[in-house]
């Protein structure tokens, strides 16, 4: 109840703080609700969901210097009003030129296209869910320092370079001395197209999930040393008629016990833009883990998904998703269950 | 005959009537306060509504202002500029700013406020379809 009464205080001071001095700092507020109706075996559910509640704050506080904060409002079944405040993203942003910025802070890694470009927006999201490796695999966010290029020469290079917290760490501590590092690189050589590739590194003196990590919902028994380094690249492709995102992933943990486990993902979505409002779209998503994996329990999974986008404007959309998925828990590769799904999710921004 | 005739005539007419309408079109107008030059390439000027640059090159930031979606200039300006709709342009800038990679443009429905704004910010750059009531000083001229 504590938290709850001064995350509200903190948001009434800052609202009151844009009255008092006219500043130039902008709210905006991102979100959905969802419906689900889903099926394994013979059990089947309905229910509605209020997802994720997404206050984007941006100010510019100097000619060089800017702020964005994302703090999300979210379920959260341990609390006593089942909803609880976190902060994604915030993050101080020095422009030294045109080209070049170092951002300090609370930050989305540079690791594929989604989590870069669309973090918790459902707004932006171009289907009802992110890629399954966003759960399982990839390293969401980090604290730290980030030297930021991009719109550099005809092709309009850019580059990441982010040294911060690892894994295991919280917003307000890391237990040992060695960051993690992540390295992005992409380039946009026409408009609504990017190609990206980057690599991240991390050893985790224990192996435990932190608050910087999608990896939380799954839990290891194993609590010793590893490290964990994550390859990956992306084609996107956002074009007036067609939509296309392929996310590839290659991830590998090494650990004494059990040596060298590779782990393969992959995304892949198309849209066609039928016109300025309707487009059907296809997804597939496979995740394949080693049995030698320590990381994570994750799962072996493989979902198809169609689905349509209806685009009121650009601040209202409305999706629906059928899919299958099946995934195995803890590598048992034989025991997939197929789950099926109807969705639907209405999201806004404004 | 006079059928024919009159059907010439009114063809010639039309002609006549697109053919001015081209001439005189509206073309955008361009307004600044401090961007350190006084015409513009309109290569350049679409870099900077793309949210490529931060600065002009007398270091000043750039203050990009924009037709509101309940502006009677959008269509033309985003047109133009873009080439895209106003839904388009909206979405691509809400985008690149919850991206962190761009800050907020500044919309304005009213072709007065966007002039004093540009009038009052060092650096701001505006664009309008009609040069009625913007002061002298603050028009840049485009070159194709």
């Amino acid at each position: 109840m504590k938290k709850h009464t001064l995350f509200t205080c903190f948001f009434s001071l800052v609202t009151f703080g844009i009255w008092a001095q006219n500043s130039k700092v902008k709210f905006q507020l991102f979100g959905h609700i969802q419906y689900n109706l889903d099926q394994i075996n013979t059990e089947r559910n309905s229910y509605f969901s209020t997802g994720e509640q997404d206050l984007f704050v941006t100010s510019q506080i100097h000619e060089r210097i800017t702020f964005l904060g994302e703090t999300v409002v979210k379920y959260d079944a341990a609390t006593s009003a089942k909803f609880a405040p976190s902060i994604e993203r915030a993050q101080i942003k020095f422009d030294l030129n045109n080209h070049h910025s170092i951002i300090f802070g609370k930050m989305h890694t540079p690791l594929n296209y989604w989590n870069d470009v669309f973090h918790h927006g459902r707004l932006f999201f171009p289907t009802i869910d992110r890629p399954n490796a966003l759960n399982t695999l990839v390293p969401l966010h980090t604290l730290g320092i980030r030297m930021q290029g991009q719109n550099m020469g005809d092709l309009n290079f850019g580059y990441d370079v982010v040294v911060g917290n690892g894994i295991s760490s919280t917003d307000v501590y890391d237990a040992n001395t060695n960051k993690a590092v992540a390295v992005g690189m992409h380039i946009k050589p026409m408009e609504g197209v990017r190609l990206s590739t980057s690599y991240y590194n991390d050893y985790l003196p224990t192996n435990k999930p932190g608050v910087h990590s999608g990896h939380s919902g799954i839990v290891s028994a194993y609590k010793g040393a590893l490290n964990f380094e994550m390859y990956s690249a992306s084609v996107a492709a956002f074009m007036s008629k067609w939509e296309f995102l392929n996310e590839f992933g290659y991830n590998t943990t090494t650990t004494d016990s059990l040596g060298v486990a590779h782990n393969l993902t992959n995304f892949t979505y198309l849209g066609v833009r039928v016109n300025d409002n309707v487009t059907p779209y296809y997804v597939i998503d496979l995740t394949n883990m080693s049995d030698k994996d320590l990381h994570t329990t994750a799962t072996d999974a493989y979902k198809m998904a169609v689905g349509c986008r209806y685009e009121f404007n650009e601040r209202c959309i409305v999706k629906a998703q059928i899919e299958q998925f099946r995934s195995g828990m803890g590598h048992q590769h034989e025991s997939h269950v197929p789950r099926y799904d109807f969705k639907f999710q209405l999201a806004y921004g404004f | 005959m006079d059928f024919k005739k009159n059907i010439i005539q009114i063809l010639g007419i039309l002609v006549f009537v697109i053919f001015s309408a081209g001439v005189m079109g509206q073309s955008l107008v361009v307004i600044g306060n401090e961007i350190g030059m006084k015409e513009m390439k309109s290569s350049y000027l679409k870099e900077v509504y793309q949210a490529k640059y931060t600065f002009w090159s007398n270091k000043k930031n750039i203050q990009v202002a924009l037709p509101g979606t309940q502006s009677q200039d959008a269509v033309f300006v985003y047109n133009t500029v873009y080439g895209k709709s106003i839904k388009e342009v909206q979405k691509f800038w809400l985008s690149i700013v919850f991206q962190g990679r761009s800050k907020s443009p500044n919309f304005f429905d009213n072709p007065k406020e966007m002039i004093e704004f540009v009038q009052r910010t060092p650096g701001a750059i505006g664009l309008l379809k009609s040069d009625d009531g913007v002061p002298k000083n603050l028009l840049i001229k485009l070159i194709p």
